[in-house]
């Protein structure tokens, strides 16, 4: 069955925002504190690399199997038995990204708001709600996220002003003391989070562009890389590396310290009620994967007939999976990132190479050679690539050259955070010029046409 | 095991591999052993959870047998 859908290139980038983002706001930030202490703060920039990566790498089986998605690809490239064998290992890997979110998403539900409820209960109407969705598309959840990703993006920048009377600036000092080892590890322990945009392979045939998808999905990634920063600044200036580094969910007790004034209270229901839509589109897309994969195996480009033995599978397996909520934590910071490097690395390396190899059309450039917005498009291209550049240079100078002094430590801060938000304007700026140059060419829609 | 999850998800679990039964004929070979093999690990799962047999053979011990590795070389590094 052939549907027609359009997703475009801001609804990728909020799309990406979303799944890296809100899994993270659990508890995955206690180990990185834990680790870093109060240069924890510092953790995004090697995972957001790559996670850059990844998207690259998409983009360019895109370019060179337009219209086919990894599970399709990997059965092109792989034939039917080793191919079968590899897209069973990616079918594994999306399901322990949903079972990591139901399970962690239940258990937060059952322990801070509903404890009266059954976990088993909450689980079930989670999974029903995954089922409601998986019978639309990705299109849907990218419409419905376009309503709550801005709202959650602002809420969070808007966090340091709500908790500006509980910030103190002296519990992050002194700025990089801990030693280069904490800060390289740190940086490790969120490449299981940022590799969860592998699960954008699945919906590949979306996209016929495959330089505005790399651009959408590197504004995404810069989004989330300056917000987490931003939030892993505030939860560190709020509460210190201590108390951060021994809660369980370090979010959720940072947001339930706003005291605005005395009758406006329980002001986390609010930001709660913001994040809880925008984590569910997350675990939304990775159900779409998950059924777009054994829609590959079932050879059917419709997935909807697998939607009701999928969630009867998901409820079962994901209350199998995890018995302790400690066993979810333990994972996701541990082994996860383990995991991905093992699993992801290598198959993305090869398909990389099979992608390179493959003899194809030179399809159109997006922006024609010497235009004025060619000549912006290259500047916001390597403005970016200069200031991520540029956040690792000052990691690393800060590291080595500085005294320790207070002074020293505030401005390389300083320079970090600049460099960061430069890079994420530039991310933005590409992408835009890369639209107009799309709309100029006169080919707005083609990019979505693709199969459910 | 929660009694009213149960019923809930027995009725779901029932419900839809009826629809199934009477969609199946116009499915493909390939498709129904994929609903087939999902159903039958749904119905061996539920069977697991509801008699404690994931007690003996604790998923969350296979899911996290590198965690103890990783954590001890991260230890190590520091």
């Amino acid at each position: 069955m052939i549907h027609k859908q359009v997703v475009n290139h801001r609804q990728i980038a909020w799309l990406v925002g979303s799944l890296l983002m809100t899994g993270m706001m659990i508890s995955f930030l206690r180990t990185v504190v834990q680790v870093a202490k109060m240069d924890a703060w510092f953790s995004q920039i090697l995972p957001a690399c790559y996670a850059l990566l990844v998207a690259y790498v998409l983009s360019e089986l895109v370019r060179a199997y337009p219209g086919k998605n990894l599970f399709e690809i990997v059965f092109i490239i792989c034939g039917k038995w080793i191919g079968g064998f590899i897209n069973l290992l990616i079918l594994f890997y999306i399901w322990i990204i949903l079972a990591l979110d139901i399970k962690g998403a239940a258990d937060f539900l059952h322990v801070s708001l509903l404890p009266q409820t059954p976990l088993e209960i909450i689980l079930l109407v989670f999974v029903l709600l995954l089922m409601y969705y998986g019978k639309t598309s990705l299109e849907v959840a990218a419409r419905v996220n376009e309503i709550y990703f801005p709202a959650y993006f602002i809420m969070c920048l808007m966090l340091y002003f709500l908790l500006m009377n509980e910030y103190s600036i002296e519990r992050l000092e002194p700025i990089l003391s801990t030693t280069f080892e904490r800060i390289a590890v740190s940086n490790l322990l969120p490449l299981g989070v940022y590799g969860d945009i592998l699960l954008f392979g699945a919906f590949l045939h979306a996209s016929s562009e495959p330089r505005l998808l790399f651009a959408a999905m590197k504004h995404g990634i810069m989004i989330v890389c300056f917000t987490t920063t931003i939030m892993i600044l505030i939860l560190l200036g709020v509460m210190g590396y201590v108390i951060a580094s021994r809660l369980n969910f370090p979010i959720y007790i940072l947001v339930q310290q706003i005291h605005l004034t005395d009758f406006l209270d329980r002001v986390e229901m609010i930001l709660f009620s913001l994040w809880f839509p925008a984590f569910s589109i997350k675990v939304i897309v990775a159900y779409l994967a998950f059924l777009v994969g054994v829609g590959s195996f079932g050879g059917q480009l419709h997935y909807n007939t697998y939607n009701a033995p999928c969630g009867c599978f998901l409820v079962v397996s994901t209350l199998l999976a995890f018995p302790k909520v400690a066993d979810i934590d333990q994972f996701i910071s541990y082994s996860f990132p383990f995991i991905v490097i093992l699993f992801q690395v290598p198959l993305l390396l090869f398909l990389f190479i099979v992608a390179r190899r493959k003899k194809r059309e030179e399809g159109q450039t997006l922006i024609p050679r010497g235009t004025k917005l060619h000549r912006f498009y290259r500047m916001m291209v390597w403005g970016g690539a200069i200031s991520f550049a540029g956040c690792i240079l000052t990691i690393l100078l800060g590291d080595m050259l500085s005294d320790k002094s207070p002074a020293a430590g505030i401005a390389t801060a300083i320079a970090y955070i600049i460099f960061m938000v430069i890079a994420l304007l530039a991310s933005y700026g590409e992408m835009q010029a890369l639209n107009h140059g799309k709309q100029r060419l006169g080919r707005p829609k083609q990019q979505g046409n693709f199969r459910q | 095991m929660n009694r009213l999850f149960l019923l809930l998800f027995g009725l779901m679990l029932v419900c839809s591999f009826w629809d199934f039964i009477l969609k199946r004929k116009h499915m493909e070979r390939k498709q129904q052993i994929v609903i087939y093999s999902l159903y039958a690990l749904s119905v061996i799962g539920i069977y697991a959870v509801q008699y404690q047999h994931d007690k003996m053979l604790s998923t969350g011990f296979f899911l996290n047998i590198f965690t103890p590795q990783v954590k001890t070389w991260i230890e190590h590094m520091l």
